[in-house]
């Protein structure tokens, strides 16, 4: 044991060099990250750099095929049923959709987590009352909730985040919840305790490092969902309003053409499918190399690559 | 069955290795061993020896990857187990050669009941019917003297106690008549009385069926009790073997003689400096009436902690030792103030240490510090040695300035006997003997005046054990402290403690000074006690074996 630990002591290197080498090591999160960055960046420039491209009608290229340069090679990917650029809506439409996506998880994780942390950590009624908040919310359909909600309210980004988060939340109550109980029964809690560690102390410092990886896990999950609940509800006509656009109602408004051009429908989908792949390899990889007790699994990884 | 004298099991040259990221570690280097009809073979050894995985191997239940046999043989009745099918040897284990574990609630299932699970080795290896296998399942729970084991058969795991689970294992392992037993550290979950109970079962289970027994032991009392010949292993080589006599006699290798002086409770009791002349000592914290009371769901209320009262004097160490469930880290747990006592005091400086809060409390708690018994889970895994340490002057922002954390780590890595490079390391590169100077360290960073050690050695190795109540011992000298020394194992408070108190469900039995208690123990509870603790003589253990009716 003594001899292992010796061994594994690492250089001194800074810790982004060293954490980008650990992501080089892992091919597939490599490629997910690489992915990933582009998306985001697409996200940010997308809509400034073919915004105009992506609104131009040109009936005479409806649902023009794929795969030929015909028209120039904004077309490569097709066109949609008023004949525009599948590949400028779908670089267009990457920022309302990851906008959307992105803050209703980050939302929900952060809301949820910290409310299952709360729950699971105070004994008694707040504990109680925040569960059976969970327990409401599960019960009750979450898309009915929000038709209800988003008829009642303005149909706007804001508040489809709003609702599609709050949705979501009762998955972080929780798991949270269920984790602190079986940590907060820890002898290094007791240790904590007996040294006068403050309850935010012991919840910031001792539990949530410990929890987080499982809740960033359900989140990348989660991505997924959110972003199909978003078209669902873009359908419906009281999400994204056209001429707005997301994978997810990219994805709807083709459902009507999959016998005469799935690309549509295809394509959108490709991506959501691409992304939430990404974002699961990711989170896989984030977890080990956060986890001190696992990073050597990438580490070695890296040594027989070598 | 073919010659009473040749040995049942030769292993011959066996070789196993792990394959690990950074190449091949060898656990096994080479053993040989022979075991014969009707005796008790105990292969002694320190966790990392590679004494768990020689039996593994033999039973075929070896991690595969990443472990593999590099080479040598283990002959069965002449025949060699690592040439044969899967489905040949399949047959052999259980009926040939039984195992039983330390863990027992690891290794019954526990959605099904006890009899059910004995059940289906007669199944499985005999063929009989329902009807018939029960029978012989009570039968066989007879055997191991569960009363009323027609009834117990069909209760499950959960319900049994410790020692009872570990009959049911025997049993188990027993309901095929095998040849040979192979029974890893079988007893060390286990209290002293219960140890001492199936220690007896075993023995008498194999003059019974006259089959060989091997016994893997880290516990050298364990090896004293029950063995006719030791084999001494050290990083996956034999070190020493011999008859048990031989061994404990004449140890000849270094590191037998080192284990040998490891041995705790052997020495002279601890010297106290001399009062004389000065004025009567006033205790420190002065506890009274101590209670701790649980309303069960049946309405029942379980004293976990019933009326104690003791005091505690500045720069002594008080041991309290009982069995689990006598209410001793209940104690400990209450002045901790991890949990809330149902009544009575603990004085500290003329206050109750009961009734305090916010600025009070916080004061308190630097001055009661405590170390627990699993290095592993009471430190936090995400957390690095030098965050570890400083923790407490976080919490504590007037103890120590934050420029000069780095500096006072260091000094407290070295009083531990670590170096200052330990800090950059995180818990799980460090072994558990490490890892328990860590935890002692951050007891010390908030200069404590009392330290509550809770089973803080039991889960080391010996040599380990040793060490850190030296260091203990040591370190009580320089800075002043008081421990309060809670265990399970009379011999490492013998060694450590300058008063005992001995505990049984909740209740004090008796305390006295070390002397009073090890050398005239007055209460029969206490003399019982003594009396189950396994003492590495063979010669003592044979005595006390014969007194207790027990043909040897």
């Amino acid at each position: 044991m003594t001899d292992a630990a010796t061994t594994a002591l690492p250089p001194p290197q800074s810790r982004g060099f060293k954490l980008l080498g650990l992501l080089w090591n892992d091919r597939f999160a490599f490629c997910s990250a690489v992915f990933l960055i582009t998306v985001i960046v697409f996200a940010i420039i997308g809509p400034w750099l073919l915004g105009d491209v992506a609104t131009k009608l040109n009936l005479r290229i409806r649902n023009f095929p794929p795969f030929s340069l015909e028209h120039g090679w904004l077309y490569i990917l097709g066109a949609d049923s008023l004949g525009r650029s599948m590949l400028a809506r779908l670089v267009v439409a990457s920022q309302n959709t990851m906008a959307i996506a992105a803050s209703a998880v980050v939302f929900s994780m952060l809301v949820g987590g910290l409310l299952g942390l709360i729950s699971g950590f105070s004994r008694g009624w707040l504990g109680n009352f925040i569960m059976r908040i969970a327990d409401i919310i599960m019960s009750f359909p979450s898309l009915l909730l929000a038709v209800v909600v988003l008829y009642m309210f303005e149909p706007g980004v804001t508040n489809l985040i709003l609702v599609l988060g709050i949705t979501r939340m009762p998955i972080y109550m929780r798991t949270a919840r269920a984790e602190v109980l079986e940590i907060r029964e820890r002898l290094f809690v007791s240790a904590a305790i007996a040294m006068g560690a403050s309850n935010s102390r012991i919840i910031g410092r001792h539990i949530a490092p410990i929890i987080l990886p499982t809740l960033t896990t359900i989140a990348t999950l989660d991505f997924a969902f959110v972003m199909l609940g978003e078209s669902a509800l873009s359908f419906l006509g009281i999400g994204i309003q056209p001429p707005e656009i997301t994978w997810g109602l990219m994805v709807a408004q083709g459902r009507n053409y999959l016998q005469s051009a799935w690309w549509l429908a295809f394509f959108p989908g490709l991506f959501i499918m691409f992304s939430t792949l990404s974002l699961n390899l990711i989170s896989g990889w984030v977890r080990l190399a956060l986890d001190p007790v696992q990073r050597w699994r990438l580490e070695i990884s890296g040594n027989s690559n070598d | 069955m073919t010659d009473p004298i040749a040995p049942i099991l030769q292993v011959n040259n066996l070789e196993v290795a792990f394959r690990t990221g950074t190449g091949e570690f060898d656990a096994v280097k080479g053993i040989s061993f022979d075991l014969y009809r009707g005796e008790t073979l105990a292969i002694l050894g320190e966790s990392g020896s590679g004494k768990s995985v020689c039996s593994s191997t033999i039973m075929g239940i070896l991690d595969s990857p990443p472990g593999f046999i590099r080479g040598g043989e283990a002959l069965l009745d002449g025949v060699n187990l690592f040439e044969l099918s899967d489905k040949k040897r399949r047959e052999l284990m259980g009926d040939k050669i039984a195992m039983i574990f330390q863990d027992t609630l690891a290794h019954l299932n526990p959605v099904y009941s006890i009899g059910w699970q004995i059940a289906e080795c007669f199944r499985v290896h005999r063929g009989f019917d329902r009807k018939e296998a029960w029978r012989r399942v009570v039968e066989v729970l007879e055997r191991v003297q569960i009363p009323d084991a027609a009834n117990r058969a069909h209760y499950y795991p959960h319900q049994f106690s410790g020692g009872q689970r570990q009959r049911i294992m025997i049993a188990m392992a027993l309901a095929l008549e095998p040849e040979i037993l192979i029974a890893d550290e079988p007893t060390t979950a286990l209290d002293v009385t219960v140890q001492a109970q199936i220690l007896d079962l075993l023995i008498e289970l194999r003059n019974e069926s006259n089959m060989g027994l091997i016994m893997i032991t880290h516990d050298l009392g364990v090896a004293a009790e029950v063995a006719d010949r030791l084999i001494v292993m050290n990083h996956g080589e034999i070190v020493e073997s011999g008859t048990v006599h031989e061994v404990f006699a004449n140890p000849a290798h270094p590191y037998t003689q080192r284990l040998m002086a490891a041995i705790p409770g052997l020495g002279k009791h601890r010297e106290k400096p001399s009062t004389e002349g000065q004025p009567a000592p006033k205790p420190i914290l002065q506890v009274r009436d101590l209670s701790k009371h649980y309303l069960e769901p049946t309405g029942n209320t379980v004293k976990a902690c019933d009326g104690v009262s003791f005091d505690l004097f500045a720069g002594e160490t008080l041991g309290i030792v009982g069995e689990s469930g006598s209410g001793k880290t209940t104690v400990s747990n209450m002045l901790l103030k991890l949990t809330e006592p149902s009544g009575g005091t603990a004085d500290y400086n003329g206050s109750n240490i009961f009734s305090l809060e916010g600025k009070a409390l916080l004061a308190w708690r630097r001055k009661f510090q405590v170390v627990f018994q699993d290095p592993f889970a009471s430190l936090n895994p995400t957390m690095n040695v030098f965050n570890i340490i400083s923790e407490p002057w976080l919490i504590h922002p007037d103890i120590l300035a934050k420029q000069k954390f780095r500096d006072r780590v260091a000094y407290l890595l070295e009083r531990v006997g670590l170096v200052p490079d330990h800090a950059a390391r995180f818990p799980h590169e460090l072994s558990g003997g490490q890892r328990q100077r860590v935890a002692i360290a951050r007891a010390l960073a908030l200069e404590p005046e009392v330290i509550i050690c809770d089973e803080a050695v039991s889960a080391l190795d010996v040599s380990v054990q040793a060490q850190i109540i030296k260091l203990l011992a040591e370190l009580r000298d320089k800075f002043a402290l008081s421990y309060i020394f809670i265990a399970h194992d009379l011999p490492v408070v013998r060694d450590i403690a300058d008063r005992v108190i001995v505990m049984k469900s909740g209740k004090i039995v008796e305390q006295g000074t070390v002397e009073q208690i090890f050398d005239a123990p007055k209460e029969a509870y206490t003399r019982e006690l003594l009396e189950a603790n396994p003492i590495p003589d063979p010669e003592t253990m044979k005595h006390r074996r014969a007194r207790r009716g027990m043909a040897v």
